[in-house]
C-alpha cells in the first residue's frame, strides 16, 4: 500500500500527459482525418505520408527524435512537453483512420440533403456531418486513449518522473525495485480497465438508444440501421407527428 | 551512408527478439483463448485475468518487472530473454483476444450443423471453424505483429542492443539526431510495410479457397 502512496505523484504527471496528449493529438486527427477524407489530392498524399510515419515508426523513436533530434535543429522542448508532442502526432496518426472511416460513413443522401437547403461546406460539417461522426468515433477513441496512457510509460526514457520513472528511480533508491514497478503496473491496470469499462458502457449505451429509436420509427419496412432519416436528431418525432 | 549501415547491423537483433516473442505469445495465446472459450467458469475467469493484465499493464513496465522481478529469484535472465518473455506474455493476451474473435465472427448455425452431422470435436474444429475463423485470426494476428515489431524497440531501455540503442548511442556520441533517428525510424517502417505485404500476399490463395465451402465439408464427412 504504502508503495502505491508514494507512486501518486506519479500517476498525477501520467494524467496530465496523457489529457495533453488526448487535447492535442485527436482534434489533429480529426484534420488528418478531414484531409483523407474530402481532402484535394495535393493535400491527400503528403497526409498519408505522415499518417504512415506516425503509424509506422516506434513511438521510443518519434520520442528521441522529438526530445534530442530537434535541438540539432533548434528545436528545444523540455521533456513534459517533448512526450505531449511527440505522442500526440503518433495519436493523430492512429485517430486519423477513426475519423476519416466516420466522416465517409454519413450517408451521402445526407450531404445531398444539405447541399439541397443550401447549406455551406462548414456549415454542412458543423450540422450534418459532425455531430453523427462524433458518436461513431467516440467508443473507439476512448479505446484509443487506454494505448495513449500506456505509451505515456515511455517518458521514462527521457527522464520524465511519471508513473513508470518515479516507481523506476524511488525503486533504484529503496533497492525495492520489484515492488515499486509491480504497485505502478497495478496502478495502470485500474487505470486502463477503467478507461475501456467506460467505453464499452458508452457503445452499450449507443447500441441501445438505436434500437430503441429504430423501434419509435414510423416505415418498419427498411432494416434497422439502413434508414437515413432516423440518423438525424429530432428527424424520427417529427415524421411522426406529420 | 555508414549510419544507415551501422543501424543495419543490429536489425537481425531486432528480428529476433520480433520473432522469438512473436512465437512465445501465440504458443501462451492459443491455451488461453481455448480457457477463454471453454465451459468451464473457472478456467474461463482465469482467462479474463490474464488477458486483463497483460493488455492492462504498458509494455515497459512489464520488461521492468521481468528484467528486476526475475533477477530477485536468484535466477536472472540476460536483457534478451527477459525482452522475449515480456514482450511474449504481453502480446498473449492480445493475440488470445484475436484468436477469440475469430471463433466468435463464425456464425453459431455452423456450430449446430456440425454437431447435427455429429462430427467429432476435433473434425468440427479443423474442418468447420477453423477455416472460417482463420482470415479474422490472421488479420489480428498480423497486425499485432506489426505493432509488436515497434514494441521491440522498448527493449534498448533494458539493454539489448537493437536498432532503437544503436541510434540512441551514435546520437550520443554526437551524430545528427534528426537524420539518424529518421533512419532508424524508417528502417522500422520498412519493416512494418514488409510484414504487411507478406501477409497480403499469403492471404490472397486463402481468399480464393474461402469461397468453395462446400469441398471442404465433403472432405469433412469423409473424414
Amino acid at each position: 500500500m504504502q508503495f502505491i502512496i508514494d507512486l501518486l505523484p506519479g500517476v498525477a504527471l501520467t494524467m496530465l500527459l496523457w489529457l495533453g496528449i488526448c487535447a492535442l493529438g485527436f482534434p489533429l486527427g480529426l484534420l488528418f482525418g478531414y484531409a483523407l477524407a474530402v481532402g484535394p489530392k495535393g493535400l491527400r498524399v503528403p497526409v498519408v505520408i505522415l499518417v504512415n510515419v506516425a503509424r509506422g515508426f516506434p513511438g521510443l523513436v518519434v520520442l528521441y527524435f522529438v526530445y534530442s533530434g530537434l535541438p540539432d535543429v533548434g528545436v528545444y522542448l523540455s521533456n513534459t512537453t517533448s512526450v505531449i508532442v511527440a505522442f500526440a502526432f503518433v495519436a493523430a496518426g492512429y485517430t486519423a483512420g477513426i475519423f476519416r472511416a466516420a466522416i465517409a460513413g454519413v450517408p451521402k443522401a445526407q450531404l445531398e440533403a444539405a447541399a439541397v437547403l443550401g447549406l455551406a461546406f462548414w456549415k454542412t460539417q458543423r450540422l450534418v456531418v459532425l455531430p453523427q461522426a462524433f458518436k461513431t468515433v467516440l467508443p473507439p477513441l476512448i479505446g484509443f486513449s487506454v494505448v495513449v496512457l500506456q505509451a505515456t510509460s515511455l517518458g521514462y526514457a527521457i527522464g520524465l518522473r511519471e508513473l513508470t520513472g518515479l516507481a523506476y528511480n524511488l525503486g533504484a533508491i529503496a533497492f525495492q525495485a520489484l515492488p515499486y514497478m509491480l504497485a505502478s503496473g497495478l496502478i495502470y491496470l485500474v487505470l486502463c480497465v477503467a478507461i475501456s469499462q467506460l467505453a464499452a458502457w458508452l457503445q452499450r449505451r449507443g447500441t441501445r438508444s438505436r434500437v430503441r429509436s429504430g423501434r419509435r420509427r414510423v416505415a418498419p419496412a427498411s432494416p434497422a440501421g439502413t434508414s437515413v432519416i432516423r440518423t438525424i436528431p429530432g428527424a424520427g418525432r417529427r415524421t411522426r407527428r406529420a | 551512408m555508414s549510419v544507415l549501415w551501422l543501424l543495419l547491423q543490429s536489425l537481425p537483433t531486432t528480428i529476433l527478439l520480433w520473432f522469438a516473442s512473436q512465437v512465445l505469445g501465440l504458443a501462451l495465446a492459443v491455451p488461453i483463448a481455448a480457457a477463454r472459450m471453454s465451459k468451464n467458469r473457472v478456467l474461463r475467469t482465469a482467462a479474463l485475468w490474464w488477458i486483463e493484465i497483460f493488455r492492462g499493464i504498458p509494455t515497459l513496465v512489464l520488461l521492468f518487472i521481468v528484467f528486476f522481478g526475475l533477477s530477485v529469484n536468484g535466477f536472472s535472465p540476460d536483457s534478451m530473454t527477459a525482452a522475449v518473455l515480456a514482450l511474449g506474455f504481453s502480446s498473449s493476451g492480445y493475440l488470445a483476444e484475436s484468436i477469440r474473435a475469430g471463433f466468435e465472427a463464425v456464425p453459431r448455425q455452423q456450430t449446430e450443423a456440425a454437431m447435427a452431422l455429429s462430427l467429432p470435436p476435433l473434425v468440427k474444429l479443423g474442418k468447420v471453424l477453423l477455416p472460417q475463423a482463420f482470415p479474422v485470426i490472421s488479420e489480428g494476428v498480423v497486425s499485432y505483429s506489426i505493432h509488436l515489431f515497434k514494441e521491440t524497440a522498448l527493449a534498448s531501455l533494458i539493454g539489448v542492443v537493437d536498432v532503437m540503442a544503436v541510434a540512441y548511442y551514435l546520437v550520443e556520441r554526437g551524430v545528427d539526431g534528426p537524420t539518424v533517428f529518421f533512419f532508424a525510424g524508417a528502417i522500422y517502417l520498412l519493416g512494418c510495410l514488409l510484414l504487411a505485404g507478406v501477409a497480403h500476399l499469403i492471404g490472397r490463395p486463402r481468399r480464393r479457397r474461402r469461397a468453395r465451402p462446400a469441398a471442404a465439408l465433403r472432405e469433412a464427412e469423409v473424414a
